[in-house]
């Protein structure tokens, strides 16, 4: 018996948790993932959909189906992010694969990366800050300030996978138009693990403390608003507030998804809600943040 | 003086590739490192984040944070190059373990970072711009009673970033 995971036509943070649903709803036998139908996916959607892969081959369940998107374009797009290159070993592949390099596309900062190890978190910054600058400086008209934060911002994400996960992640930076609210460039950073989710990992520190209330959402407010760790460490806790703190300087939006929570920190120019309860369950944490241009910039 | 290069004892004791002070891990290195450069109680170890591009919160903390925890009411540290970027690393993690030290930019400029009350403040900036003086030219020139400026250099001694010699203070600085 086969179960169908349905990936949204749109498939971004808009619509993650329809494809959570779908991913969590009851019922056994081999998944299969179509995104036959898909029209275009974020680096938040990918970076999703590798780890729902990943936690399936984590869990040793059967390796699932996934059905390509039908679109050429799409397709290659998938292809060129580099999410086909780490799709292939946790999915059965169904449909035309394009012979694309995982390389090239002006607009895609950071292909889709694994992040298991510090010196992956070295790696990524290495690679990115340069573009990253030209980019935040050039195209989106910011200071020239906002670069090193930008970078700090990259690292203190996947540094969550490192040290918290428990097992590894993805991250992706790409730059688009972003159309739906704002009609301005943008630069996304989307940081996604199969990992104990926030819940999990505080659970020993923190949950006595919250009693009846400990829940994914106190987890994330213990995380994100009270800067806790799981480590006895006074110093510890400080990398999310950091992120917080950049992406309020550039009016950047943030945003973490953790088991069945999910908790915003909500700029003027969108309208997500600054806490999401009791979402379809997914496993580890998604992090998204967006960095927009400067007003004046077109 | 000592005078520890960060970059080059990243280098050493990490890798010679990386060029970021990033993670954790890099930071603790990075820490042994300088801990195996220092000389003597009464020096002043100048770290100098010049050839540094990129430090993120984590590796501060590592860094700095636990520096001056572990050493820093015995020595004196200042920290050279230090730009916007790095101070925008610096500040929470001063903040949280209630520390301050010294910071000279490229231009020579020095800035007192950490959570310090107003006078200390004022008093550092002052010694800062005009040079040594003694307790009641600090209170004269900052309007202060003279306890509360008494109080203000005891605080900033405390913490090691000024030095006191024969009734008069002094700023930390490179040279």
């Amino acid at each position: 018996m086969t179960r169908v995971v349905e990936v949204p036509a749109q498939f971004d943070d808009r619509t993650f948790d329809q494809f959570a649903r779908s991913y969590s709803a009851d019922g056994g036998g081999r998944m299969l993932f179509d995104a036959h139908a898909t029209q275009w996916a974020s680096p938040f959607g990918l970076v999703g959909l590798l780890t729902a892969g990943q936690a399936i081959h984590e869990a040793g369940g059967e390796r699932p189906l996934l059905t390509l998107p039908q679109d050429r374009d799409v397709a290659h797009y998938w292809g060129r992010s580099g999410f086909l290159e780490h799709a292939e070993p946790l999915f059965e592949l169904h449909g035309r694969a394009p012979r694309v390099a995982a390389r090239g596309d002006s607009d895609v900062l950071l292909e889709i990366t694994p992040v298991r190890v510090a010196d992956d978190v070295h790696g990524v910054v290495g690679h990115i800050q340069d573009r990253a600058a030209t980019i935040l400086t050039q195209e989106l008209g910011l200071e020239a300030t906002a670069t090193m934060g930008f970078g700090m911002a990259l690292s203190e994400a996947c540094q969550n996978i490192v040290e918290h996960a428990g097992t590894g992640g993805w991250v992706a930076v790409q730059t688009y138009t972003w159309r739906r609210k704002l009609r301005r460039r943008v630069v996304l950073i989307a940081v996604s693990d199969a990992g104990v989710g926030f819940r999990r990992s505080l659970e020993a520190t923190q949950a006595k403390r919250f009693g009846d209330r400990w829940s994914d959402a106190a987890a994330l407010e213990a995380a994100l608003i009270q800067g806790v760790s799981r480590f006895r460490d006074p110093g510890r806790g400080q990398g999310l507030a950091g992120i917080r703190r950049y992406l309020n300087r550039w009016t950047g939006k943030l945003a973490v998804r953790s088991g069945t929570a999910r908790m915003a920190m909500v700029p003027a120019w969108d309208d997500d809600v600054p806490l999401a309860d009791q979402l379809p369950l997914f496993p580890g944490t998604q992090v998204l943040m967006i960095v927009p241009a400067h007003a004046d910039t077109a | 003086m000592t005078r520890i290069d960060l970059k080059d004892v990243l280098a050493r004791t990490v890798n010679t590739v990386y060029g970021d002070l990033v993670t954790r891990r890099t930071g603790e290195a990075v820490r042994s490192g300088i801990e195996a450069m220092l000389g003597d109680d009464d020096e002043t170890a100048i770290i100098d984040f010049g050839t540094v591009r990129l430090m993120d919160i984590s590796c501060a903390d590592e860094i700095v944070g636990k520096l001056l925890l572990q050493q820093g009411t015995a020595r004196y540290f200042l920290l050279a190059g230090v730009h916007a970027a790095h101070e925008d690393a610096l500040e929470p993690v001063l903040e949280r373990h209630h520390l301050a030290v010294v910071a000279e930019d490229r231009t020579g400029a020095l800035k007192l970072l950490g959570s310090l009350p107003d006078p200390a403040r004022r008093a550092f900036q002052m010694l800062a711009t005009s040079g040594p003086a003694a307790l009641d030219e600090i209170a004269v020139g900052l309007s202060l009673a003279p306890d509360e400026a008494r109080h203000a250099l005891e605080t900033l001694r405390q913490h090691r970033v000024v030095r006191e010699a024969g009734g008069h203070y002094q700023a930390l600085r490179c040279a």
